[in-house]
């Protein structure tokens, strides 16, 4: 009997296999393999089709490819730029790992530039996914001036598919199903978010061979680094910050104030903190458990004294993170720093609508607009805003090149979120000190939490506290 | 669609019990309507702002005994509303103006917050800009503009409907019985089925129990494509969706596992539910 000839084809993020010989098949391919009694064939991930591909070649055994929608592109690198050394070893290391690996560098090493040689060494269609709207127009406009072509964005309003096209992860999950067979090659930046259980599916749902993920910090707290290696390709190498730091990435301080509140505002925090920790002590919150909040939020709508704690639970939250003695440190650190460029971070949307309001200067949320978003990304860049108001939209990766002075007025404990911070800060610029300012309000539960922001490794250096 | 803190149901054992209301409830009845009146008459040209409707709503929301129940009311109206914003001002203009001019002055006053602010004041344009709210056109102060219409009675309907699609999206797999005596309904079950593209297990079976009669009916385990890799709620939308197409049929059972936070439950619901099809 004569053996048919395989097809391969792609099915919303997956993988058909027509008149598949299971039976000659290594069991390694056999494990990405289920047979599919809806459709009476062969399946398998989008993710597996190189593997697959590679295997029927192995096996001489005919087929045809009809799930691979790319072909090679001609993709021309604009640009006199050098790789720097670090960034050299990274794509070294990446190609031995037959590029498909993951490569952990700090923020502000230039992990635009491996992609774009990555991208520049393969040339085939490229999909790259990005955490947020920001990074998403920061990647299309940089890939623009590198390559010189048009490129693609998905995602943040935007529908617009090239041979190279930035999306989200939120907008990859809902569209890989339509072309997770249109490119050759993936990457993920700040691939870190790729392991949640929706997020996975841009990765496991798109058949490019060639992967390359970018982070600065590869660690999960819930530990499914490992899908990680699945989806992407082994950590191929890990530049830690203080490897750089001189080199490539301006040297930095921390400074961190501890302020007293204003006498009025410290009897109204104890006030609203003594009505918040009866409530919770009252009603066994003890915070140590996932529900807890909600369990708080619970209580807060039904008890008859609920709407009171959570009036006290907000009011007292207010003035530990923007009481008025942090306001009038803000101006005088601002005013220090003439002909720098300051970004200013804060925990909530509130604070940071504050604080612009009274200095009249430019405040960036997740609220904003995204033509002005990018409107005051682009005027604080090439420095005609000296001054930047961000909450929690500025967290991660987005590219602010000249900003030199960080001022942390309010924000969560997170270690991550910390030192995606500290990567916006510190860039390389002529002799330039950066400057990382924590305004902690002293005898407040802020004090805590900054305790647990500097116990990562970036922080361990060079700090001290100051009285303020 | 309900958010996850407007669903509402009953656990017992390892099932879950969505909550309905009953749609010929005056009170509830008498609820809806005053929302929907809200909405209709505050929407159009120079309709109200988010804020102005939230504080008209609000104490309609907790005139009802479950606010639960009058939040997820809401939040189906909310759905079918469109807004705009603010147009008294070209705000992104004007603030590039307001900040061109801080710019220049904040390093000119010598560390004089009052002179700083003083500055902004020679300009009387800016001085009415900031004096009106410089952030004035953030999503509170949108307005109102349309709304689609739709009846007191259909919205309890749609509640109700709501609530077991709202579980659903929490789910990776349906389990579905469906029957009709007009076969032409099973099939458009089918064209929803590749509409929504899921996948379906399907066998035919000979039905015999109570009002199944007569009935042309398959049973059919409903999933995406790479749900046989792994149980993923990719699909919880899409199934979630497919849904109205089901209680729309004489006939139909569903069982789906919801996964919710940390737990699982089981949901079973048939036709005697008494669910409206949209």
């Amino acid at each position: 009997m004569n053996d048919k000839t395989v097809i391969v084809s792609f099915s919303l993020g997956t993988i058909l296999l027509e008149h598949f010989p299971a039976h000659k098949m290594p069991l390694e391919i056999l494990s990405l393999i289920k047979y599919d009694d809806r459709v009476r064939q062969f399946r398998a991930m989008a993710y597996h089709y190189a593997p697959l591909i590679l295997a029927l070649k192995a096996q001489g055994i005919p087929f045809e490819d009809k799930a691979r929608k790319f072909a090679p592109l001609d993709l021309q690198l604009k640009t006199n730029l050098q790789p720097r050394a670090h960034q050299l070893e990274a794509f070294q290391a990446w190609k031995n790992a037959d590029c498909r690996a993951v490569a952990a560098l700090p923020t502000g090493s230039g992990k635009t530039f491996l992609a774009v040689m990555a991208m520049n060494y393969l040339k085939r269609p490229a999909l790259i996914v990005v955490p947020t709207i920001d990074l998403l127009q920061q990647w299309a406009s940089n890939l623009e001036s590198f390559f010189q072509i048009e490129v693609g964005m998905l995602g943040g309003g935007s529908k617009n598919i090239q041979p190279v096209t930035v999306t989200t992860y939120d907008s990859a999950v809902l569209n890989m199903e339509f072309i997770g067979d249109k490119f050759g090659l993936a990457i993920f930046d700040e691939c870190h978010h790729l392991p949640g259980p929706v997020n996975r599916l841009s990765a496991s749902m798109c058949i490019a061979p060639y992967r390359l993920g970018l982070t600065a910090t590869p660690e999960r707290e819930d530990d499914t680094e490992h899908l990680l290696w699945d989806l992407i390709g082994p950590l191929a190498c890990q530049i830690h910050i203080d490897e750089l730091e001189g080199k490539v990435l301006a040297p930095y301080q921390t400074r961190r104030f501890e302020l007293e509140l204003d006498p009025d505002e410290a009897v109204e925090y104890n006030q609203c903190r003594g009505i918040y920790t009866d409530f919770l002590r009252r009603n066994g919150i003890t915070f140590s458990e996932k529900n807890d909040w909600n369990r708080f939020l619970g209580l807060c709508a039904r008890m008859p004294d609920g709407r009171e704690a959570f009036q006290a639970y907000l009011a007292q939250r207010r003035i530990a993170r923007g009481g008025r003695s942090k306001v009038r440190k803000v101006w005088e650190l601002i005013q220090n720093h003439p002909g720098e460029r300051v970004i200013i971070f804060t925990a909530e949307n509130d604070t940071a609508y504050l604080l612009g309001r009274k200095f009249l200067l430019p405040v960036l949320t997740h609220r904003t607009k995204v033509a002005e978003r990018k409107e005051l990304l682009d005027a604080f860049r090439i420095g005609s805003y000296p001054v930047l108001i961000t909450s929690r939209v500025l967290n991660e990766g987005v590219d602010v090149p000249e900003a030199s002075v960080g001022i942390i007025v309010s924000g969560s404990g997170s270690i991550r979120e910390h030192v995606q911070r500290l990567g916006r800060i510190l860039r390389a610029g002529k002799g330039k000190q950066a400057v990382l300012y924590e305004l902690i309000s002293e005898g407040t539960s802020e004090v805590n939490v900054s305790r647990r922001r500097r116990e990562h490794r970036a922080y361990q250096h060079n700090s001290f506290v100051r009285r303020g | 669609m309900l958010t996850k803190d407007l669903l509402k149901f009953r656990r017992s054992g390892e099932y879950l019990k969505p909550f309905f209301v009953a749609v010929d409830d005056s009170e509830l009845l008498e609820l809806a309507a005053k929302l929907l009146a809200v909405y209709e008459s505050g929407a159009g040209a120079d309709g109200l702002t988010r804020s102005e409707l939230e504080e008209m709503i609000e104490p309609l929301l907790r005139s009802y005994r479950d606010v639960k129940v009058a939040k997820g009311f809401n939040k189906l109206i909310l759905d079918r509303t469109s807004f705009e914003q603010p147009g008294d001002y070209d705000y992104p203009a004007m603030r590039r103006k307001l900040f061109t001019v801080s710019a220049r002055t904040l390093y000119q006053t010598n560390g004089d917050y009052q002179q700083y602010s003083d500055a902004f004041n020679a300009d009387a344009e800016l001085e009415k800009f900031i004096a009106a709210g410089l952030y004035a056109d953030l999503p509170d102060n949108e307005r109102l503009i349309g709304m689609k219409k739709i009846f007191a009675k259909e919205l309890l309907e749609r509640y109700n409907c709501s609530q077991v699609q709202s579980l659903l999206f929490y789910c990776s797999e349906m389990e579905v019985t469906a029957g009709d005596s007009n076969p032409a309904e099973l099939r458009r079950l089918f064209k929803y089925l590749k509409f929504f593209r899921l996948l379906a297990d399907i066998t035919r079976i000979k039905p015999s129990g109570k009002g199944w009669e007569g009935v042309t009916a398959m049973h059919m385990k409903i999933s995406g494509p790479a749900s046989i890799f792994e149980n993923t709620r990719k699909y919880g939308l899409q199934l979630a969706s497919f849904f109205p197409a089901i209680c729309a049929l004489e006939k139909w059972t569903v069982k789906a596992e919801i996964k919710l936070d940390a737990s699982r439950f089981r949901l079973n619901l048939d036709e005697s539910a008494g669910l409206v099809s949209h």
